[in-house]
């Protein structure tokens, strides 16, 4: 149990994967600073910084909180939690598309 | 008064060992099988349940108002913001390496780590301030509207976490067996992955 | 008796049952002014009836934690009571302040502020009572064995007390003052009180299931992390509409949503120890009242409680017949049978004699929990209609009073109905002749 707590490696590389996809979502969400940021985001860019988000938790959660070593019931449940975030995001964007 | 009736079944002696079987005396339902003491992820499930219904009523406020929110969010600083989640991130990584300081039995090297990792933190809370107090100075309060009403409940219950977050860590490295630096250090985890997912939904989308 | 000490619990549940009576009997009442308006108008008024049946609700309740504190904390702490003679002269300080106050009512002394009418010298007579009983099991859990049970119940009853104190800070400003005003019986029922229920029926169940103490402690912890998680910032749900900031509206709505977990899991947790004890316990009534007690609070307290928590959804709902609906099966569910489960378990020792009619008993529980039932179905529906009325094609009050009219001559019946079940109840624990023991059964031999 725990082993990944051991090894070095893999900590450093979820370290630099979420820190790169943070860099990602923040250029994505301001064009790199060319962008006009008070235009509603589109679809892919929504995508991007969601996804950006939405795979650092995971990484967090495998790797940090453990729960890669942990039953399928747990991954599921916290699974389910970060899809059901990223819904609400998307369901708000779609209805502001279709309202306004 | 004083004598009972000797037919009352003597349930006030604790019951013998064998009438229940005794092998799951080590079960929390599952929660022993992750990280840390059980309690803790109590506690971490029920701060990502309230994270996650504030964050889907941000998202709901949004649709009620999306202009407003667009506009109010300009007054954020995205950039601050993608900077404070890296320090974030890095003072995670600190955790780990604390972690695994304690599991190698190397009580000093663990509470370096664990230093690193609340410097950070501190890091991340200094800047906090400056946001909030950017804010303030802009004449930006907790009642403009439902945009800054749930940014500085979101955010500042995120900090209050960070602060919390902080005592802990000083009470596990004063009391460091691996079972409290794991705990100790799943809250710190868990304030972590709550704030890479209140940073997209608040700073970014729009 | 295990030890002599626990049998001052008895002065208490005489007390509390005694209270109870005077309860319901002032809610019966109160439930035919609402039929007839003018009942009683000039001898008793509504205001002063409606202050009889909440206050002696809570001081019954109090006083039934008190026995219950004064019962179990002997047995767990495995000592004596640290002075048996200290708690009978708190019971009748306590029994004659609540009297007073009683009295002090119907001759049209009180203070005013809604629920916490208490003239100044009684709420001292309070304080002065908890401050006794708090020392007396103090010092007693200080001498004896620590548990979780002893431990948890302990901390609840001290933060009972502690918050009575904001009952004594009165501000001008009226939303400072109802601000404050929450945090005793809300603070109470959301919060600490639950600890004691949690911490009750912990005991109860491991006193009648068999199941391991270090299995019950645990769900104990867990029941009680989950209370006070969502309890305390869950109680920011009264604050929608006082004049408090917009955030209690978000931060109320969530937090108190999530108030409907520690019930659900002490629902759970008795049908999961009872099932996994397996044990025939002799007392069934008690079993009984425990496990419905879960029930009824998980619906009294959770779902009726969640049904008009959310922030839009209270907007239009506050005040109406749906929070009468919610307190009533509440109160009721989490409280009244918590009290009513330990009563039924305890008297049979404190008495010395078997768990005898149990049929009576349990006729007690079904004909009060079904009126109880139909009474938050009434209110309800009442509430609903009148929500709808009143809030959304505003109509005025009164118009809308004649209209829910119907629903509250059912809750006049189901108020009469309840009446009978407590008579029966109260029969069953105190009157009815002990029976010739036979045909017992006894817990399973514990070999």
């Amino acid at each position: 149990m725990m082993d990944h707590h051991l090894s070095i490696r893999p900590a450093l590389l979820v370290w630099a994967l979420t820190s790169g996809a943070t860099l990602l979502s923040v250029m994505t969400a301001t064009g790199g600073g060319h962008a006009d940021v008070s235009h509603m985001l589109g679809l892919g860019a929504t995508a991007v910084v969601m996804l950006a988000g939405t795979v650092k938790a995971w990484l967090i959660l495998q790797y940090y909180l453990g729960l890669g070593q942990s039953g399928g019931a747990w991954r599921g449940l916290f699974a389910a939690f970060l899809i059901i975030i990223s819904a609400g995001v998307f369901i708000a964007q779609f209805l502001i598309g279709i309202l306004y | 008064m004083t004598q009972s009736v000797s037919s009352i079944p003597d349930d006030r002696q604790e019951p013998p060992e064998q009438d229940v079987p005794a092998t799951d005396s080590d079960s929390w339902g599952g929660l022993e099988t992750l990280p840390g003491h059980p309690l803790i992820w109590i506690l971490i499930l029920s701060e990502l349940v309230v994270f996650g219904a504030f964050l889907l009523g941000f998202s709901g406020a949004r649709v009620k108002d999306p202009t407003g929110f667009a506009i109010s969010q300009m007054q954020l600083d995205r950039v601050v913001g993608g900077i404070n989640t890296m320090v974030l991130l890095t003072s995670g990584l600190c955790a780990v390496f604390a972690t695994r300081a304690i599991r190698l039995g190397t009580v000093g090297h663990c509470r370096g780590w664990l230093l690193l990792t609340a410097l950070l933190g501190l890091v991340f809370l200094g800047v906090k301030i400056v946001e909030y107090k950017a804010k303030i100075d802009a004449g930006i309060s907790m009642e403009t509207n439902s945009f800054f009403t749930l940014y500085f409940l979101i955010t500042g219950f995120h900090a209050l976490h960070v602060v919390m977050g902080l005592g802990i860590l000083g009470i596990v490295a004063l009391r460091p067996l691996a079972v409290n630096i794991e705990t100790g250090v799943a809250f710190w985890h868990m304030i972590d992955l709550i704030w890479v997912l209140v940073f997209p939904v608040v700073y970014l989308v729009r | 008796m295990k030890y002599q000490s626990q049998k001052v619990a008895l002065y208490y549940i005489y007390g509390a049952l005694a209270l109870f009576v005077a309860q319901i009997l002032f809610g019966i009442v109160a439930g035919t002014v609402y039929v007839f308006p003018n009942f009683l108008s000039e001898v008793l008024p509504f205001n002063v009836i409606r202050m009889i049946h909440t206050n002696a609700l809570i001081v019954w309740l109090l006083m039934g934690y008190f026995g219950a504190t004064y019962y179990l904390l002997p047995e767990e702490c495995e000592t004596e009571l640290h002075s048996p003679k200290l708690a009978i002269i708190q019971f009748w300080l306590f029994m004659a302040a609540a009297a007073a106050a009683v009295v002090g009512y119907i001759l049209g002394y009180h203070e005013g502020r809604e629920f916490l009418e208490q003239p100044l010298y009684i709420k001292v007579g309070i304080v002065a009572v908890a401050l006794m009983f708090l020392y007396n099991t103090t010092l007693t859990l200080l001498k004896g064995r620590k548990t979780a049970i002893t431990n948890v119940l302990m901390l609840g009853l001290w933060l009972v007390a502690l918050l009575f104190l904001f009952a004594f800070y009165n501000p001008d400003n009226l939303s400072v003052d109802k601000m404050y005003w929450w945090y005793v019986v809300h603070l109470w029922v959301e919060g600490v009180w639950e600890l004691i229920m949690a911490s009750i029926l912990a005991f109860l169940m491991i006193k009648m299931t068999g199941v391991d103490r270090e299995v019950i402690e645990k769900w104990l912890y867990v029941m009680v992390s989950l209370t006070l998680f969502s309890g305390i910032l869950g109680t920011g749900h009264h604050y929608y509409w006082i004049g408090t900031p917009g955030y209690w509206q978000w931060v109320g709505s969530i937090f108190s949503t999530l108030e409907i977990v520690p019930f659900f899991a002490m629902v759970v947790f008795c049908f999961y120890m009872v099932w996994k004890g397996g044990r025939d316990h002799p007392n069934k009534a008690a079993l009984l009242w425990a496990l419905g007690c879960s029930v009824m609070a998980f619906f009294g307290g959770g779902v009726w409680g969640f049904m008009h928590t959310l922030s839009s959804v209270n907007y239009y709902s506050h005040g109406t017949q749906v929070t009468a609906a919610h307190g009533h099966l509440a109160f009721y569910g989490a409280y009244v049978m918590l009290n009513l489960a330990i009563f039924t378990y305890a008297l049979p020792y404190l008495r010395g004699r078997e768990p005898y009619n149990q049929q009576l008993n349990m006729w007690g529980f079904w004909i009060l929990t079904s009126a109880m039932s139909f009474m938050t179905f009434t209110l309800t529906f009442a509430g609903v209609v009148q929500t709808h009325l009143q809030r959304v094609l505003g109509m005025n009050y009164m118009e809308v009073q004649d209209q829910i009219a119907l629903f509250y001559w059912m809750r006049l019946g189901s108020g009469l109905v309840a009446g009978v079940g407590v008579i029966l109840i109260i029969w069953s624990l105190l009157v009815a002749p002990r029976k010739a023991p036979v045909k017992r059964r006894m817990a399973q031999p514990a070999e």
